[in-house]
């Protein structure tokens, strides 16, 4: 694939190591001479151009008409919208992932077309949250606001602890994909007995994970 | 309809017209004691040289005018102390800032920082969030005005009416 990022920050840079492993082709717009020097220096596959990539020139310089995928990952997140819409409208470009800083800019990035959103301060909050409220039940991710995946971990106290998989409450809306139990992966079936300290993956549509939450956790 | 009377004739014939203004002449309609014909309620977000100077003249024509900027020192630097509207510091792309400084009231809102990614970021927030339906964007970019332009949105290019106007005034002057 090729593959235009826009910004040559922590996260483009290391984005740009792992996408050259996996053979793809990588084009990088960045406004600091600096570090377009040391691209070219370190990685001398990258195609690196010079210069502000919400001007479009730039990004056509860039080869943004042939690119697969855009990655906008500035600092800014105007910057990064702007990117993204760029590519989508003015250079059909297929997929666009943008990073963003603050999550209540999520949605407009999600109406202007984007399909993919690195939110870190969601990632960070998250993991924070994970780590301080007991009887987690933590959004792995989700899925064009539909569809997620959450973890849940199971203990002494809750309702579920000794019963087989098919005699739960299930709401509609949820799957129990797999469960994480001593280090290992088991993949459950009806008579999989439920265990304290069990770290539960289900999958849910939008509105059934309080349901879900209240089946395994009372 | 957003329109600026440009004779005393437009200012009557929109009396009887539903809720729009007339702001082109401020201080010689006053002076003949023709106020506003319908304050509006103008948000300005950017307070360079040309949104200060905007803000300022929409004021003192009567209307309400808040003036939107993250940077408290440009206030310092281009808004007259005499403003008689609202300023309000904060980060543009944020809707909830934009919502504190008073949006969804608003029935113009005019994006003209010198930022074009915020003004154009601005501008779609005021649209998809708040369903304003006037709204005026600042961009140079030839190729990201045509964009929004297509998108339905008014824009204004500083440039491109300053080279406009060159042209008309270098024209007028004839071959001598």
């Amino acid at each position: 694939m090729y593959v235009l990022v826009a910004g040559g920050g922590k996260i483009g840079m290391h984005l740009i190591r792992t996408l050259l492993g996996q053979g793809h082709e990588i084009a990088l717009v960045e406004q600091d001479r600096r570090v377009c020097t040391q691209v070219v220096e370190e990685l001398n596959e990258v195609i690196v151009i010079h210069g502000d990539a919400t001007n479009p020139d730039n990004l056509s310089r860039a080869g943004a008409g042939r690119a697969d995928v855009i990655v906008a990952a500035a600092g800014r997140d105007q910057d990064n919208y702007i990117i993204c819409k760029m590519a989508k409208r003015l250079f059909n470009v297929k997929r666009a992932v943008a990073r963003v800083n603050d999550p209540r800019n999520e949605d407009l990035f999600r109406i202007s077309g984007v399909d993919y959103l690195i939110s870190v301060t969601s990632m960070v909050s998250q993991a924070i949250e994970h780590e301080i409220v007991p009887h987690a039940i933590m959004t792995l991710f989700t899925w064009h606001e539909r569809m997620s995946m959450l973890e849940i971990d199971l203990q002494i106290a809750s309702p579920v602890v000794g019963l087989p998989i098919r005699k739960l409450d299930f709401p509609p809306g949820s799957i129990l994909a797999a469960i994480w139990r001593a280090g290992e992966p088991i993949i459950p079936d009806g008579n999989t007995v439920l265990q304290a300290g069990d770290e539960i993956f289900a999958i849910t549509v939008k509105g059934s994970e309080d349901l879900l939450k209240k089946a395994l956790l009372g | 309809m957003l329109g600026v009377a440009t004779s005393l004739r437009d200012v009557a014939n929109r009396a009887s017209e539903p809720p729009c203004f007339a702001g082109g002449r401020p201080r010689y309609l006053r002076r003949l004691g023709w106020s506003i014909v319908s304050p509006a309620v103008i948000l300005v977000i950017g307070c360079g040289r040309l949104g200060s100077n905007f803000a300022m003249r929409m004021a003192e024509a009567g209307h309400d005018v808040t003036v939107l900027d993250w940077d408290r020192g440009n206030f310092a630097s281009y808004l007259p102390k005499e403003f008689p509207g609202r300023s309000f510091v904060g980060m543009e792309i944020d809707a909830e800032i934009l919502r504190r400084a008073g949006i969804e009231e608003s029935s113009v809102v005019v994006i003209v920082s010198r930022d074009e990614a915020t003004n154009m970021m601005v501008a779609d927030l005021a649209r998809e969030v708040f369903a304003i339906e006037r709204i005026i964007v600042r961009i140079d970019q030839p190729r990201l005005r045509t964009l929004y332009e297509e998108a339905g949105y008014e824009v204004l290019s500083p440039v491109l009416e300053a080279a406009l106007s060159l042209e008309r005034r270098v024209e007028a002057m004839g071959s001598r």
